[in-house]
């Protein structure tokens, strides 16, 4: 915390390289958290990266007080929920419908290499509903309390926790299935 | 995988890396974001140093003495004794300097209470005392007037339109005589010190120093573990161009870092510019500093101050509004996802003196955004319309309001609706 306190202050006042540490530090966890809750590679790398550049034009705005790395997981998850709020408005699809399968295929240009046990798990990610997976992936990858995850889905907290227990009950069904085959 | 604890470990093992070529084209774009945004260097962002502007929020009296105590821990910082033959003519040129103008920036991260922000400009006479300038966004949004001459220090709060008189305790008012960067710059460089040798900063030539002090010799008000301090002076006039110091302490948990740049000397500065100046409509506050830094009212001796009357014109105000005898001028509704954050009522009331007052009324909402989201809410409607969203009519309390829509986003991705209504007769 204190370490990145004086990261976020050095970036404030302009530093290049406090930047670029940030950057370095949080990437493939935002990367791995969005790869969860899109199991679109694609899409994912579109978001972490969005998420950096608004990171970095927003020296002024950005405040020192917080959890920079909960504060970086929450853009992340809100770029997410606009992304899929669009895409919604444009094709009229369910929330749940925007995800398509990773692909195999790593793309010469692709930015995250996941390993396999990921690559399982955003799959099996996929067939839980949004709501359910939002709140495991933040809760599990994220670290964050359901009192936080509560906010980011303007949900009650009782909900939160019931969303985790359904979404956390069937995802140890996905997981379980797809080790035993 | 049955339990929690167990899915948890697998979500914790899913590991993902990155290729470093795609990497560095990444943080290339970020960098290149970066890099446009970035504000004009030093000076440039300065407003006129001379110019109070009184239209800006700022911080509050209480921190006018965090301030000031930021600035007494940041200048003495550089204590010792003796000169140094190296750099003595360094101190001969200082010493010649019958004033100083520096800027200074600092900011406290502590993990418990987040972290204080300082800039502020600094004027020192050895002959009239020390004025600090504190900004935000640009604005001066506090002065604190330490004039040699007398015994209280005088905090201007452009924000909430106050100013506050403080007594100095005895010590703290021996620390402002003690201010002097020729005095304090001179103990440093007699200290023991290791070359740093050249480096340019903003286009000047400088030769630095860096002093590892012992946390003993140390002088702040919290335990200090260490504290490292670099001065650059610059090769062509002898003269201080940064002081970087850097101390941390309370076991780790507090570090305190403080820059001080943008130095000019030989300024002879008027003793106009130790005079307060404030503005005939700021309430005077009554304030104490408490060994935390922290202000809190107090009344005067004759127990009618101005913030009793604030006091008393607020409760006139609460009765009021229970009997009904108010009239609705605007309200102003906050929402995100479409759920009311926050609905607030303004009100004007005629008091009992004649006077006519205004006075913001909660009127619903969950409240849920978090201080920082309303401070940036705060900051970014302020700054400039949002996004356009078009108006409706509603009727609120029997009056007919128009209410206009707009949008803001925040830096963190949640978008703010906010929807201002005013009457439609008065439109």
């Amino acid at each position: 915390m204190v370490e990145d306190g004086l990261l976020i202050w050095k970036f404030k006042l302009g530093n290049r390289d406090a930047l670029r540490r940030l950057y370095e530090k949080y990437k493939n966890d935002l990367l791995k958290l969005a790869v969860s809750l899109v199991n679109d590679v694609n899409a994912a790398e579109d978001v972490v990266q969005d998420v950096f550049v608004n990171f970095a034009q927003s020296a002024d705005k950005i405040q020192l007080c917080g959890n920079l790395k909960k504060y970086l997981i929450t853009c992340v998850a809100n770029r997410i929920r606009n992304r899929k709020r669009d895409q919604q408005r444009h094709e009229t699809l369910g929330i749940d419908d925007l995800d398509c399968a990773i692909s195999d295929v790593n793309r010469p240009e692709q930015w995250a290499i996941l390993s396999e046990e990921l690559a399982l798990l955003s799959n099996a990610m996929t067939q839980i509903p949004y709501e359910q997976r939002e709140v495991v992936t933040l809760y599990m990858q994220g670290d964050m309390t359901f009192r936080q995850i509560a906010k980011i889905q303007n949900a009650s907290i009782n909900t939160v926790q019931g969303r985790y227990r359904y979404g956390l009950n069937k995802l140890r069904s996905i997981l379980n299935s797809e080790i035993d085959q | 995988m049955k339990s929690a604890d167990e899915i948890k470990k697998f979500f914790k093992s899913a590991a993902i890396d990155t290729n470093p070529k795609m990497d560095e084209a990444v943080l290339n774009k970020v960098l290149i974001a970066n890099e446009k945004t970035t504000n004009p260097k030093s000076g440039a962002i300065e407003p006129n140093i001379r110019k109070i502007i009184m239209k800006s929020p700022i911080t509050k009296v209480a921190a006018a003495a965090v301030i000031v105590v930021a600035v007494l821990i940041a200048m003495n910082q550089l204590g010792g004794s003796a000169g140094s033959v190296a750099w003595g003519e360094v101190v001969r040129n200082i010493e010649a300097s019958p004033g100083f103008i520096f800027r200074l920036r600092q900011t406290y991260i502590r993990e418990e209470t987040g972290t204080i922000e300082l800039y502020m400009m600094v004027y020192g006479s050895a002959q009239y005392g020390v004025r600090q300038d504190g900004y935000n966004d640009g604005d001066v949004t506090v002065q604190i007037y330490a004039p040699l001459s007398d015994g209280a220090m005088t905090a201007v709060d452009h924000r909430n339109r106050t100013y506050s008189r403080m007594a100095l305790p005895d010590d703290a008012r021996a620390e402002i005589e003690s201010m002097d960067p020729k005095v304090a710059i001179r103990e440093f460089l007699s200290s023991e010190y290791t070359k740093l040798g050249r480096k340019t900063i903003e286009g000047v030539e400088t030769e630095g120093i860096e002093i590892d002090r012992e946390p003993s010799e140390a002088k702040a008000n919290f335990q200090v573990d260490s504290c490292i301090i670099q001065l650059w002076v610059s090769v062509d006039t002898g003269l201080p161009v940064l002081i970087e110091v850097e101390t941390v302490g309370k076991n780790g948990t507090l570090e305190v870092h403080t820059i001080q740049d943008n130095f000019q000397w030989d300024v002879e500065l008027d003793a106009s510019e130790f005079k307060p100046n404030i503005p005939e409509d700021y309430t005077k506050m009554d304030v104490e500093i408490d060994a935390d830094g922290k202000g809190a009212i107090t009344p005067d001796e004759d127990e009618v101050t101005d913030v009793e009357q604030t006091r008393s014109d607020r409760e006139e105000m609460k009765d009021l509004s229970q009997q009904g005898k108010k009239e609705l001028l605007n309200v102003v509704e906050t929402m995100t996802d479409g759920t009311l954050r926050l609905r607030t009522h303004l009100y004007k009331y005629e008091l009992s003196d004649g006077r006519t007052m205004k006075m913001g009324e909660y009127a619903g909402g969950d409240f849920a955004l978090d201080k920082a989201q309303w401070d940036e809410l705060n900051r970014v409607s302020k700054a400039g319309p949002g996004e356009y969203l078009g108006t409706y009519e509603k009727t609120v309390e029997g009056r007919v309001f128009l209410f206009k829509r707009e949008r803001y986003s925040l830096s963190d991705g949640t978008e703010v609706i906010e929807s201002v209504g005013t009457l439609k007769e008065d439109q």
